[in-house]
């Protein structure tokens, strides 16, 4: 990597600790006052278009940014040692995408070892659920509803998004992509510094209510009940937004009533007389996987 | 050979039922079968307590204070504001509940989970896991085994154009 791409990252990491406005400054002035030859200067002016128009991250980049965020949130929690239920998330999972115009994606499904409850998506196909969110499920549609907005958070690029649209984020996300793969310890430190800013601060609460629309629709597709994540969202309705186990969701979504109330809206009646499955019971699942 | 009792095994122990309460959000028709056009049978009015026997799509079945059962459109419930103790194990089908519950008083009202989720410090604090990164990979499933997995399930795909945000059913690039 060259040198002026290292003292970006560089720049970018620090910086991503400080208010926004007085870190793009700093981060002209460092720029402008770095030693960089003309063909760099217009890589760099590139570069700093990024900030004011997104720019498309292609599907290798978009994997290997994800695979960097799956890496730090397993950091903050490890997988369920039970190898049967991972594996059947997995195939449910698996299922579910390849009901969207994304089928062919590395799609990935873990479970974490957490009793608190949340499901989580980065880039590219990978998609966490917590112990504590399985134990919650009152059916198999249940889960398939919240698998399937995890993987409309993926298909419709949310993160991508919230990366790109932080000025500062968004400035080196572009070079981050570009050089992703070639393993730089200040890139991986670049993107474990973005997955903190963007996974405790959430998604746009527009990009959550269209995942809630993409997947009812996911989940009807694949033959489940597609009230299964209506239900999941009436049963959070009810829960103490303070609970300890509940708090990071709460903090990082719409409330339950605001989701449920678009999404019964977009809805509409057009579920009304669908035949779907609520799924198979877990303890068949259980014997199933264990063989 | 030591087998190990995994969580996911640990679901095949619950299956007792109890019914959940609710209460009505707004005043709501008690029809008979899960359908806009079957009979009323009643109308409850807001804040009715029933006990939910079971959900089918967009309709919930419950039962009255005086023993009429019927259904209701599930939005115009409310559930007890109530822990994942009476929100969870008490449904019948929730297998996992007997990790859910341990630890807490089944049935009693408006308990928290009494656990802590993963929150915003342990999100600051992680470092990337390489290592568990890759043990998952380990478990990702291809398409064809999902397929074969649906067809056993009777799982059948059917035709479903998106949701677009003016209801009008456009359907995307799929």
């Amino acid at each position: 990597m060259r040198a002026y791409q290292k003292l970006l990252i560089a720049s970018l990491a620090i910086l991503l600790c400080g208010p926004a406005a007085a870190q793009f400054d700093f981060l002209k002035k460092a720029l402008e006052n770095a030693p960089i030859p003309g063909k760099a200067k217009s890589a760099l002016d590139k570069t700093m278009d990024v900030a004011e128009k997104t720019k498309e991250i292609d599907e290798p980049k978009e994997i290997a940014i994800g695979q960097e965020f799956a890496a730090s949130l397993l950091g903050a929690k490890p997988l369920l040692n039970d190898p049967a239920l991972q594996k059947y998330v997995n195939t449910l999972g698996r299922w579910l995408a390849s009901q969207s115009e994304r089928p062919d994606l590395p799609w990935t499904f873990g479970v974490l070892n957490d009793d608190g409850f949340n499901a989580f998506a980065t880039p590219g196909g990978s998609i966490f659920v917590t112990k504590g969110l399985l134990a919650r499920m009152r059916n198999e549609a249940e889960l398939a509803g919240v698998l399937s907005h995890e993987i409309g958070h993926v298909i419709r690029k949310h993160y991508l998004k919230a990366i790109q649209s932080n000025a500062v984020t968004g400035l080196g996300v572009d070079l981050l992509a570009d050089n992703i793969n070639k393993g730089s310890a200040e890139l991986k430190t670049f993107a474990a510094n973005i997955f903190k800013d963007v996974y405790a601060r959430g998604l746009d609460k527009d990009d959550e209510y269209e995942a809630d629309r993409v997947g009812v629709v996911i989940a009807a597709r694949a033959g489940f009940d597609a009230y299964g994540l209506p239900s999941v969202l009436q049963t959070l309705q009810s829960q103490n937004p303070q609970d300890k186990g509940f708090s990071l969701l709460f903090e990082t979504h719409p409330t339950p009533t605001d989701r449920l109330d678009r999404l019964n809206r977009a809805m509409g009646t057009r579920f009304e007389s669908s035949t779907g499955s609520a799924g198979k019971p877990f303890s068949e699942r259980s014997k199933e996987f264990s063989r | 050979m030591r087998i190990p009792v995994f969580f996911f095994t640990l679901l095949l122990y619950v299956g007792s039922v109890f019914a959940e309460s609710a209460t009505t959000s707004r005043s709501t028709e008690l029809q008979e079968k899960a359908s806009a056009d079957s009979a009323v049978l009643a109308t409850l009015a807001n804040q009715t307590k029933v006990d939910v026997m079971q959900r089918n799509g967009g309709w919930t079945q419950v039962k009255t204070g005086n023993g009429q059962s019927g259904w209701v459109r599930m939005t115009s419930l409310r559930y007890e504001s109530a822990g994942p103790s009476t929100a969870v194990p008490t449904s019948g089908g929730s297998l996992l509940g007997s990790l859910a519950t341990s630890g807490r008083t089944s049935n009693s009202g408006s308990v928290g989970s009494g656990v802590k989720g993963l929150d915003k410090e342990d999100l600051k604090r992680a470092s990337p896991n390489y290592a568990e990164l890759q043990k998952m990979q380990r478990f990702a499933v291809d398409k064809n085994s999902a397929q074969s997995f649906a067809q056993k399930s009777s799982l059948n795909p059917t035709n479903v154009a998106y949701l677009d945000q003016n209801n009008s059913g456009k359907r995307e690039n799929n």
